[in-house]
């Protein structure tokens, strides 16, 4: 019989195994799981949803496995998260919702943070009680995001923050911004920055929500006047934040393209209900580009589990992945227009409306698709201007 | 591209091996050189080093016959031997009833796959060889009219049903390492050029447009590396899963198509010069396209799949995939 608990974690380990255990407990669990995994429109229940996924996971060690000991996890790698957020989505998930961060920030707080900080923050980040924004763009700083001027200045044992952050994901939901602020002056550029994490209950914090094209409200600006900050949340030393931003936009542009991709082939095999014959070309197309995606994933993800530094070749899977999410798109709108462009009368066509604007902005976010190929040019091709 | 800590560390020293081979020797010779028989003598067990070869081989652009052995590698049967020479594969091309064979010199005895008869040996290959009128680009593969040729069954269909499946995964992703090396060098030589040429006072890489022209097709060779590099780590274990090759064989030719008109794009009209560097191994990736398959149709096969079925293929697991990287 096959276990139920997560097991051998180690990196020799039979990771099939482990995806077998999962799979298992996942059956047996259905009563549990089931409910939490399902669609909703609504954007509150689905956030309700998460963390109650999140903790479920953890009461039983599958959210725990992958994570390393010392922010509360049981060891392992990236693989075995990986595996389990494809089992999860196997079993019909629509996606982790805010907790799609804890792929792209947890891990950079392990990394950086004061091991202190990490036992604090961690733990509830994984077990779904608190999460977690990340602050880098503002109104004038996007792609020349050296340019930020969100301002922290040294008193005593604290940083007193000035600012705004904007399009600042699930931060309405969120407990924590991880922040990149400048520390020095505006002509030291990248080299006068810090990371830091600020508690967005602090006095001076303000949350405006944005209502986007789509409906929903999951970006915010965050603006924080004279917020005091404890020097201890610092995440890096002084005047490094830019590489801490770097490691943190590899995850975002890299290895969370494991978990996009699962919810990418979520939407399609739904889609190919409604497709007829004369789809079947560019379906394929699509598939092809899944399995791009899908590989391309899966080789960063051994990287990072074998402890390499994820440097630019992050750039290509955010290439792939945001083109094939509006490749995707295009198709079910080319099918099935109407469901996408008119009124909707179902909970599930109001999802598949805001899904196919979202993947409008997607070659946006985390570093527009034009820096990520000037980063391909530059960084991998080695192309210079001038 | 020089991605050689992102690639699988064996499978790079192989495919470098072999590259310096090529850059000396072509034909049987460049194969005896390298041991490439040896690599499938005991029963075609890790063919690694010969997807390796076959990378490097598009990459020099060099003919020899590798493809044609591998797609028979392991078949360990007497029967297929002629003068105690092993035959080339003709590979199907389109929906025809022609074949291409890689590498063919007079002397090589040819063996194709006949739906209903079996694996046939086409008795005098150079009688039914199409002759262009004028001299082409790249004779790497010889087109042979099956219509017009006389054949003898080798290994009878009820024989041949359970060695189809081998032989096709196995051409599918040798012409897919092929198509790689191709891409890797047009992607090269473009990226060199556009370093190298001056327009309005400047190098050509200069320009953003350029530099986005060359960065979508490295990331499409990008993506190619990494499902191919899956497959062919798959292949040391046990037979290559079909629907995986054929997977890889459909982005290969994709992939080929794109990168050989970035670099058409970025070099200019000099590219569309008969002698000009690129015009040989892009006439050579677009008939390794057509092999076994063209990216059209299998991307058209993998969609039908996907909607019959109503399933989107995963084509590895993550285990698999993370394995051997
Ligand atoms: C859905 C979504 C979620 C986001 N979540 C977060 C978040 O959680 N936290 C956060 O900090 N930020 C977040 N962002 C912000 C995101 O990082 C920025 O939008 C992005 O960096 C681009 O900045 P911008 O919008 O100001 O566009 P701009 O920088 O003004 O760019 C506009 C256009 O100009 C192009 N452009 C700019 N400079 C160049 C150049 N040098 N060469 C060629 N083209 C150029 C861009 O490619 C783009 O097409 C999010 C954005 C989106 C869409």
């Amino acid at each position: 019989m096959v276990a139920r608990v997560p097991g051998d974690l180690s990196r020799d380990a039979d990771l099939a195994g482990f995806a077998a255990r999962f799979r298992v407990w996942l059956a047996e669990s259905t009563a549990d799981v089931a409910p939490l995994l399902a669609e909703h429109s609504d954007y509150d229940v689905r956030v309700q949803n998460a963390r109650a996924l999140r903790r479920l996971l953890c009461e039983h060690g599958w959210g725990l496995a992958g994570w390393p000991e010392e922010a509360g996890g049981l060891g392992g790698s990236i693989l075995h998260r990986s595996v389990v957020t494809e089992e999860l989505f196997r079993a019909g998930w629509s996606g982790p919702t805010v907790f799609e961060h804890l792929e792209i920030i947890a891990p950079t707080l392990v990394e950086f943070a004061a091991p202190e900080f990490v036992q604090a923050v961690v733990p509830a980040f994984l077990d779904g009680s608190r999460s977690w924004s990340q602050g880098f763009s503002e109104p004038e700083a996007g792609s020349d995001l050296a340019s930020l001027r969100t301002r922290a200045v040294r008193d005593g044992d604290d940083f007193v923050v000035n600012g705004a952050k904007i399009w600042t994901t699930w931060s309405k939901w969120a407990h924590w911004c991880l922040a990149l602020v400048r520390t020095g002056s505006a002509e030291e550029r990248h080299r006068g920055l810090s990371m830091i994490a600020i508690d967005l209950a602090s006095p001076g914090v303000e949350v405006r929500t944005i209502r986007q094209a789509n409906g929903t409200d999951e970006l915010a600006q965050v603006h924080f006047t004279d917020v005091r900050v404890p020097a201890a949340q610092l995440v890096g030393e002084v005047g490094r934040g830019w590489n801490v931003a770097l490691y943190l936009l590899a995850r975002e542009r890299g290895t969370l393209s494991w978990l996009r991709h699962c919810a990418f082939r979520h939407w399609l095999t739904t889609g190919t209900e409604v497709m007829g014959e004369d789809s079947d070309r560019e379906l394929g197309s699509v598939v092809l580009q899944l399995a791009g995606v899908r590989a391309a994933a899966a080789r960063l993800l051994s990287r990072a589990a074998d402890g390499a530094q994820l440097g630019p070749e992050a750039a290509f899977n955010k290439l792939l992945m945001t083109r094939t999410e509006q490749s995707l798109f295009n198709l079910l709108r080319e099918v099935d227009g109407g469901r996408i462009a008119l009124p909707a009368d179902s909970p599930e066509d109001v999802l598949q409306q805001q899904e196919y604007l979202f993947s409008r902005i997607v070659t946006i976010y985390g570093g527009s698709q034009q820096m990520q190929l000037t980063t391909v040019a530059r960084h991998v091709l080695g192309l210079r201007d001038g | 591209m020089a991605d050689g800590d992102l690639r699988p560390a064996d499978y790079v020293g192989f495919r470098d091996a072999a590259a310096a081979i090529l850059g000396r020797h072509s034909g049987a010779g460049a194969l005896d050189a390298f041991g490439f028989t040896d690599v499938y003598a005991d029963g075609a067990e890790d063919l690694r080093p010969a997807y390796a070869f076959l990378e490097a081989q598009g990459s020099c652009c060099v003919s020899t016959p590798a493809l044609g052995l591998l797609a028979l590698a392991g078949l360990d049967d007497d029967r297929l031997a002629t003068d105690g020479r092993s035959p080339l594969f003709g590979a199907p091309v389109g929906r025809s009833s022609l074949v291409a064979v890689p590498g063919m010199t007079p002397d090589d005895g040819v063996l194709v796959d006949r739906r209903g008869s079996g694996l046939v040996a086409v008795e005098d290959p150079s009688a039914v060889r199409r002759t262009p009128p004028a001299p082409v680009a790249d004779d790497y593969l010889t087109v042979l009219d099956l219509d017009r040729a006389e054949c003898r069954v080798v290994v009878p269909e009820g024989e041949a049903e359970a060695l189809r499946e081998g032989i096709v995964a196995r051409t599918r992703l040798g012409a897919a390492a092929e198509l790689l090396g191709l891409t890797d060098r047009l992607l090269r030589d473009a990226a060199g050029y556009a370093g190298q040429r001056a327009q309005f006072g400047r190098t050509l890489s200069s320009f953003q447009a350029m530099q986005h022209l060359l960065a979508w097709a490295a990331t499409e060779r990008h993506q190619l590396t990494c499902l191919f590099d899956i497959a062919v780590a798959g292949s040391a274990a046990g037979p290559v899963d079909p629907e995986l090759a054929r997977a890889v064989k459909a982005m290969a030719g994709r992939v080929f198509h794109a990168v050989a008109q970035t670099a058409i794009q970025v070099t200019g009209a000099i590219s569309f010069t008969w002698e000009h560097s690129l015009n040989r191994p892009h006439q050579r990736g677009m008939a390794l396209d057509q092999l076994a398959g063209s990216s059209a149709d299998l991307v058209a096969a993998i969609g039908r799949q996907a909607r019959t079925e109503g399933v989107v293929p995963e084509l590895f697991a993550l285990a698999a995939g993370a394995a051997d990287t």
